[in-house]
């Protein structure tokens, strides 16, 4: 007979080694599991992260977007309110499809030709 | 009014923009998905709080301060929104026009409604409305959801709105 395959008896020492070994394991297993909870939670949270800043990446329209208004108030047109609400429908909608494009501001006080153009009606806060 | 160049196509009217918007992005779902009865319903009921909010509030938010002025114009809005806008905000259950789904009907009203408790906490109606706008809860609500959203915030700078309109109001007298 080979030794590997010599069987050893038990003996009461060999099983109170056994129940040592078997309550050692268990309290690995959970401690192991509470560990393990709390990586699973950790990469719940660092997945979460991930998506996030994933969907704040702005959405590429199929064609580049500019949005023409104007946003800020223009010192040479006194007597309207230039923080247009109107334009801020556009921005909003924009916003809340994440999507991505250039804003260009219009001159209220020196409108280009081609923006008359495309508006005719287009004068004081209904300009806006 | 702001113009949209799609490539080398353009789009003017903010309605319309914001409309061209919702359509290009669906995935915005900014109007009431699929094609149920409950969507169309849904649909129906955010295009008439537009037509209501535009013809009863929108041009009365800034009638004090264009052309002549308008004196009455803060009793009208208390009256206006207790009649024509708390019943309809009252339709479905949460902040928004439609519940808890934030929709084009909250696009198409946002810059107004936030200009209006911007303009009253700023004293610009008056020392009495912006205390009265604290009453009408369901508008108070409406207002609150949607300047706390953070597309709002991308967008939206109290303090420039507010200094603007009293910059205007000194060049007019």
């Amino acid at each position: 007979m080979s030794p590997k395959h010599k069987r050893t008896s038990a003996s009461p020492l060999g099983l109170v080694s056994a129940v040592v070994i078997l309550a050692s394991l268990a309290v690995y297993f959970v401690a192991d599991n509470t560990i393990l909870a709390s990586r699973l939670l950790q990469i719940r949270h660092h997945l979460s992260r991930q998506f996030n800043t994933m969907t704040a990446t702005k959405v590429s329209p199929p064609r580049s977007i500019q949005l023409y208004s104007n946003k800020r108030y223009a010192p040479s047109v006194s007597d309207i309110d230039c923080r247009c609400p109107f334009a801020a429908r556009a921005r909003l909608a924009l916003a809340e499809a994440n999507a991505e494009y250039d804003e260009v501001e219009i001159d209220l006080a020196h409108k280009p030709d081609w923006f008359l153009k495309l508006n005719p009606v287009c004068q004081l806060f209904y300009s806006c | 009014m702001p113009a949209l160049a799609f490539g080398p196509d353009f789009i003017i009217e903010s309605n319309v923009i914001a409309e061209f918007v919702a359509d290009l992005f669906p995935n915005a779902r900014l109007r009431p998905e699929g094609h149920s009865a409950e969507a169309a319903l849904k649909a129906a009921k955010m295009r008439f709080f537009t037509e209501v909010w535009q013809s009863k509030v929108q041009a009365l938010i800034f009638a004090p301060f264009f052309g002549p002025g308008d004196d009455e114009a803060p009793s009208k809005i208390v009256k206006a929104l207790g009649a024509d806008i708390v019943p309809l905000l009252k339709e479905y259950d949460g902040p928004y026009v439609l519940g808890k789904e934030f929709s084009m009907a909250d696009v198409l009203g946002h810059s107004f409604v936030l200009r209006l408790f911007a303009y009253a906490k700023a004293g610009l109606y008056g020392k009495e409305l912006y205390g009265q706008l604290q009453d009408i809860k369901k508008v108070k609500e409406w207002h609150d959801a949607i300047a706390s959203r953070e597309s709002t915030k991308e967008i939206w700078d109290e303090t420039e709105v507010v200094d603007g309109m009293k910059q205007m109001l000194k060049n007019k007298k």
